[in-house]
């Protein structure tokens, strides 16, 4: 008994640090090591040029004081609140239209077009979103005009840009969340369905009984995959506004860390708000790990 | 009645699906076109040219950003499998000290959000005197996401393979080169797609850290030329059309293995 225990177990094996050795020099190198320069320079007024000097909560408090940052703390709530849930449900009616037809030619396609702006940058998109906005004679702009909306005025108007940025945004990731669900969907066998059908449940009621709640999880994942993907989110809003139109509109968390650090080169301040944006995150992590009670996915 | 539902719903995603690929049809004919001031579309294929491709080619700064870009993403992504790949395999098969508290702490990087430590990376890169170099970009690319997926897909092998191979008196080396590195090929092309996107578009860390020629991306090169004045169009969408292309064709061809690994274990158990 005890020859086959001590066989079973594992012995201690010193070269399994070789084995990750690189990896743990770049964690500590470019995850712990910036975070601790950070929670320390946040505590500074640095500039980039200067000696920095201690200014104990001096950044922070000025954080919670600062009209622009609270507006940029509001509209990252506002492009969250707005966004995500937009694109997770519309990811996962697609998906399932999608796999209903997983083996039709339609289906496929629908898959695979739907997927293509995952490849693309976003800023890259987002410049070509931007050209048929502001040009006259490109088709968005005629079949916006059919509404009487002038697609030129929208990127410089304060009560167009939300609208226009989230539809935009939505567009974008829409497909990745739903290429996610098709894998999650997947998995489910068909025999369920079948049953069902046999007792002569209809589509809503399969939907409601069967896909629903086996994708309860998967959908936790991919709500919270969408948080942390939307509040990090910096491309678009960087190239199609810069912050604007007026004093901040659509000023975000990474916008006005961006623009302090590195055009007003208030560093300390930057980090400041650098780690109010882990806070924030780290809080929303636990808060998913409660939701799916520790059940751990495959994902992250 | 099903009937009307199916069409509905059919019209809808097709709308949508369209609506998705307007920017990329957008991009695909305008940067055939030879379009300078007057941009209206044409569906006329005979008038389609590629010199607008050869105009950007025949940019010196043009080739420099693509051929960084193409550098940075492809060491990146071997990069990212190789240490990743190393990681997870001594998680799952090696056994010393303090393993579990390392997989923890390696764990938690994935709660840090990348953005928020762009600024004090910035300040140490400028310290070592690394700006405008290939380093910054490339080093940071790998992150925990590689190591637990690759993690979970070697988890999945079974035991008799490791059995065999250590009654053969094979050694740690080649069973990690021979038989773990084939067996997770499909994770580890989805992880290398994953990486060669993430690499290739991103646009923050890029700006930050290089500010010539020498060292800039193509996202970067891009975003700096479209705030212009008297932008020619149909240059600019060729140019897009080349950032696009490099990840549209990494899909094309391993899109069969792409998400072949992720579920594996997920729902199933």
């Amino acid at each position: 008994m005890g020859k086959i225990k001590k066989k079973r177990e594992k012995k201690t094996d010193y070269s399994g640090y070789l084995y990750i050795l690189p990896f743990l020099l770049v964690v500590i190198i470019f995850w712990y090591l910036p975070i601790l320069i950070s929670g320390g320079f946040s505590f500074t007024n640095y500039n980039a040029l200067g000696t920095p000097s201690f200014t104990g909560f001096g950044n922070y408090k000025s954080l919670f004081q600062d009209k622009m940052f609270l507006k940029s703390i509001r509209n990252t709530f506002v492009f969250v609140g707005t966004i995500v849930p937009l694109q997770t449900l519309l990811g996962f009616c697609v998906a399932v239209w999608v796999n209903n037809r997983r083996t039709t030619w339609l289906g496929k396609i629908v898959r695979n077009v739907m997927f293509i702006p995952s490849l693309a940058s976003t800023g890259i998109v987002c410049i070509v979103w931007r050209i048929l906005l502001n040009n006259n004679e490109s088709p968005l702009a005629h079949f916006l005009a059919v509404f009487g909306i002038e697609s030129n005025m929208i990127l410089g108007s304060k009560e167009m840009i939300y609208p226009a940025l989230i539809s935009m945004e939505v567009l974008m990731a829409t497909g990745y969340y739903m290429v996610l669900y098709l894998a999650y969907l997947a998995e489910i066998p068909d025999s369920y369905y079948e049953a069902a059908v046999i007792d002569g449940a209809s589509g809503i009621q399969m939907m409601r009984y069967i896909t629903a709640p086996l994708m309860k999880s998967t959908t936790i994942m991919i709500l919270f995959l969408g948080v942390m993907g939307t509040f990090q989110a910096f491309d678009m809003i960087y190239i199609m506004t810069g912050g604007g139109p007026g004093q901040g509109t659509t000023m975000t968390l990474m916008m006005s860390l961006y623009q302090y650090s590195f055009k007003y080169s208030k560093v300390g301040y930057g980090m400041a708000i650098g780690n109010v944006l882990i806070i924030l995150v780290v809080f929303l992590t636990f808060m998913q790990r409660k939701l799916l009670n520790q059940k751990t996915t495959d994902l992250y | 009645m099903k009937k009307i539902t199916n069409a509905i719903t059919t019209t809808l995603v097709l709308i949508l699906a369209l609506l998705m690929l307007l920017p990329f049809g957008y991009m695909l004919i305008c940067s055939l076109q030879v379009t300078y001031s007057e941009y209206v579309i044409s569906f006329d294929v005979s008038t389609y040219t590629f010199s607008n491709y050869q105009q950007i080619f025949s940019l010196q700064s043009f080739r420099l950003w693509m051929r960084n870009s193409l550098f940075i993403s492809v060491v990146g992504v071997i990069w990212t499998l190789a240490i990743c790949s190393m990681a997870a395999f001594a998680f799952v098969k090696k056994h010393f000290p303090g393993d579990n508290k390392i997989y923890f702490i390696f764990f938690a990087t994935l709660c840090i959000p990348f953005p928020a430590t762009v600024v004090p990376l910035w300040l140490m890169i400028g310290k070592f005197g690394l700006m405008d170099t290939f380093w910054p970009l490339i080093l940071p690319i790998p992150s925990m996401l590689g190591v637990v997926l690759i993690r979970q897909a070697i988890v999945d092998i079974p035991k008799e393979m490791f059995e065999s191979a250590s009654l053969d008196g094979c050694s740690d080396r080649k069973v990690f080169m021979k038989i773990v590195l084939p067996i997770i090929r499909p994770i580890l092309i989805t992880v290398g797609i994953l990486f060669f996107t993430r690499s290739w578009n991103s646009l923050l860390w890029p700006l930050i850290v290089s500010n010539t020629d020498a060292t800039k991306t193509l996202p970067v090169g891009l975003a700096a030329i479209q705030g212009g004045v008297d932008v020619n169009y149909g240059l600019t969408m060729a140019a897009a059309m080349m950032n696009f292309l490099p990840p549209f064709l990494v899909y094309i061809f391993m899109h069969k293995h792409f998400l072949a690994g992720i579920t594996g274990s997920g729902l199933k158990n």
